[in-house]
């Protein structure tokens, strides 16, 4: 096994604020930490100190402004700042915790508080996730007009809950198999796996967090997409690059985990059209390859230039990636790194991701 | 309402038909969901953490069985409340009793049954392999939405291979080093146990046994890695049926904030030092009410349903029927 990067030491996204590297450094030493009853008997003592050595050298490099440039170039990363504004942590956090209080799971929220904490984002990425989730929240509609409000519920409180926990594997068999393209309590159940698969400690902000206040609410799909910047409607882009039924689960996730708001699903739900038909499949067997990688990027509505803002990796890296350019892409185990954060974005199972993709890099 | 019932993620038609007393059944049965609580230590709240889960679930519309495996020293019955059924396992595995659906009896909730361990004979506690086999069988045969196995306390292979049946094997721990430890050790031999019945099939000389034995206190993957070595398609068998060991683990008995992370972060030191996956259930507060509600012989959810252990019931509930179900056919 290749050495971790400090990222994926510490388990954050290079897109990682200071306050997030600092709240996983923490997390991270809580656990690991000599007294700490979670590694008790688990592994022996030096094995211990050299992780918690591998977690404190991550954190020394990265919560130094300067020598985390110099460690992003040597990666290949974007070194461009991060920018954040108080007004969009004001603005994700409280957010967060309002739907967590509209969930019909009990109300166990303020004792179980997720360690890490909401995830704040530039205001640009939310908007266009929002636009992404917009663009299917028909299909969660249609879960919760077929009285499955209780299986959306249960969905989005299990992608709340889940940031360290690990889900199954993305999705089984005979689920995708069986799945019919309307999100029905099955298909929000696995694409609720999906989310929780992703490893980043952050839970993702709910996608109505920043969506158009007033009039433009209702013109839904497009004016999110417009207000993003982007020129082309997520809506058409989704049915278009969608092939088959396990993406709508994918995408389904996203809107049935920020949406559990019930006025607000029906209303979008009339302006966007009709719920994405065919969606992309993915079972045990997937391959994931660059192709794939675009589709389900395509059938979010994300552009490279949004993958690239979260994740800090360049646009030109990522697009080599989805073109499997291999011989332009940096070494194995920072292709690694990248294909793992490009994958968390895009809520797979990163771990999973990887090692397909760099299966295919092998041949 | 209930996602299990709508659920087409087992395709009844794609079963074998089933023999029920000698005749087919037209229609196959299969139990949904089985889920295995158990965790290594005694007396960590295993059949309290059965009886409330079944309980929850069979309140939501599911029908659940509850299977008492803790077969030395079976006590549900009376976490439920109710009497010793006279019926117990003891008699379908010495074949008194042709089905284990008749040894079920109400178990105070419409919805909810109980197959109880045996109390009487002494070798049930440790059934031969044909017997248990049969009763594995007949576990995955029973006509329910889930089925809940309260293990016994211990690694005995006879408890992990019914741990390893489950689709959802769930490890209890309280904060408490002993348990703690007991937890890992548990999770270490139900990854070997099942890498050793994918081995037998696969049928080598030098294997994971002999890994163990040369690696001493070297991790799983470090074992796997000396397998492939020598063997590299043993090796990649290997590595899948690591990838697919997929356990669950639940923290019982919360009393202070800093117990709260427990889950959380057994899980990261098990993905960060073994590289394996395990998922947090949820954890339970610690309720200085239980022992009453027990010796009262009155179910804690039934007895108290606005208190803090309900909710904290109601979330596992939430995260476990989550999970996807997995079958290997």
């Amino acid at each position: 096994m290749s050495a971790p990067t400090h990222y994926e030491a510490l388990g954050v996204d290079p897109g990682a604020n200071p306050r997030e590297i600092r709240a996983a450094f923490e997390r991270l030493s809580s656990f690991f930490d000599a007294g700490s009853l979670a590694v008790y008997a688990l592994v022996g003592a030096d094995a211990r100190e050299e992780e918690m050595g591998r977690i404190r050298e991550a954190f020394r490099i990265l919560s130094d402004p300067d020598a985390r440039a110099a460690y992003d170039e040597s990666l290949g990363l974007d070194t461009g700042e991060i920018e954040l504004t108080d007004e969009d942590i004001l603005s994700s956090v409280p957010l967060s915790d309002a739907s967590s209080g509209t969930q019909a799971s009990p109300p166990a929220a303020p004792l179980r508080g997720a360690p890490g904490g909401p995830r704040a984002e530039p205001a640009e990425d939310a908007a266009s996730e929002g636009a992404a989730s917009d663009s299917v929240v028909g299909s969660a509609a249609v879960a919760s007009t077929a009285g499955d409000a209780a299986s959306a519920a249960s969905a989005a409180s299990f992608a709340d809950a889940a940031p360290a926990a690990t889900a199954g594997s993305p999705s089984s068999g005979a689920s995708s198999a069986g799945a019919a393209p309307t999100a029905e309590a099955a298909s929000a159940i696995d694409a609720a796996s999906l989310v929780g698969a992703t490893p980043a400690p952050s839970a993702p902000a709910p996608p109505s967090a920043i969506r158009p206040a007033g009039p433009s609410a209702a013109a839904s799909g497009e004016g999110a997409a417009a207000g993003s910047g982007r020129g082309t409607g997520p809506a058409p882009e989704a049915v278009g690059a969608a092939a088959s039924p396990q993406g709508a689960d994918i995408v389904a996730a996203d809107a049935g985990a920020g949406a559990p708001e019930p006025e607000a699903a029906p209303a979008e739900s009339d302006a966007s059209g009709e719920p994405t038909a065919d969606p992309l499949r993915i079972d045990e067997d997937t391959e994931f390859t660059g192709a794939l990688l675009r589709a389900l990027r395509e059938a979010k509505g994300f552009t490279l230039k949004d993958i690239s803002a979260r994740t800090r990796i360049g646009a030109g890296h990522l697009h080599n990636i989805e073109e499997e350019a291999f011989d332009l892409l940096p070494e194995r185990v920072f292709l690694r790194g990248f294909v793992l954060s490009y994958a968390r974005e895009l809520k797979l199972d990163a771990t999973r991701v990887a090692d397909s993709y760099l299966r295919r890099r092998n041949r | 309402m209930n996602p299990e019932n709508q659920d087409p993620k087992v395709v009844d038609a794609a079963l074998p038909r089933r023999r029920v007393d000698g005749r087919f059944e037209a229609r196959p049965v299969r139990v949904r969901r089985i889920v295995a609580v158990g965790g290594g230590k005694g007396g960590i709240g295993k059949s309290l953490i059965s009886a409330n889960l079944g309980i929850e679930l069979a309140r939501r519309g599911h029908s659940v069985v509850l299977l008492d495996l803790d077969l030395g020293g079976a006590n549900l019955h009376t976490c439920l409340g109710i009497d010793h059924p006279k019926e117990t396992l003891s008699d379908f595995v010495e074949r008194r009793v042709p089905s284990l659906e008749r040894l079920a009896v109400p178990a105070g909730v419409p919805g909810l049954r109980l197959i109880s361990g045996s109390l009487d004979s002494l070798g049930a506690a440790n059934p031969l392999y044909q017997q248990k086999l049969r009763l594995m069988r007949a576990v995955n045969d029973l006509d329910a939405d889930v089925a809940i196995l309260d293990l016994g306390a211990g690694s005995h292979f006879n408890v992990l291979d019914f741990f390893l049946l489950a689709d959802d094997g769930v490890v209890t721990v309280v904060p408490e080093p002993t348990s703690v430890e007991n937890a890992y050790r548990f999770l270490k031999a139900a990854l070997f146990r099942r890498l050793k019945a994918a081995q037998a099939v696969h049928g080598v000389s030098w294997g994971i046994e002999e890994a163990i034995k040369a690696g001493g206190t070297a991790s799983p993957m470090q074992l796997l890695e000396s397998v492939r070595a020598r063997d590299a398609e043993l090796g990649a068998l290997l590595e899948r049926e690591m990838r697919a060991f997929h356990p669950r683990i639940l923290v019982n008995s919360v009393r202070e904030a800093a117990d709260l992370n427990l889950g959380e972060g057994i899980c990261a030191a098990w993905r960060r030092f073994f590289g394996l996956e395990l998922t947090y259930l949820g954890y339970l507060r610690h309720d200085p009410d239980a022992w009453r509600a027990g010796r009262a012989r009155r179910p804690l959810l039934l007895e108290r349903q606005d208190q803090p252990i309900a909710e904290d019931v109601a979330a596992i509930a939430d995260k476990l029927l989550a999970l996807p179900v997995r079958r290997e056919s």
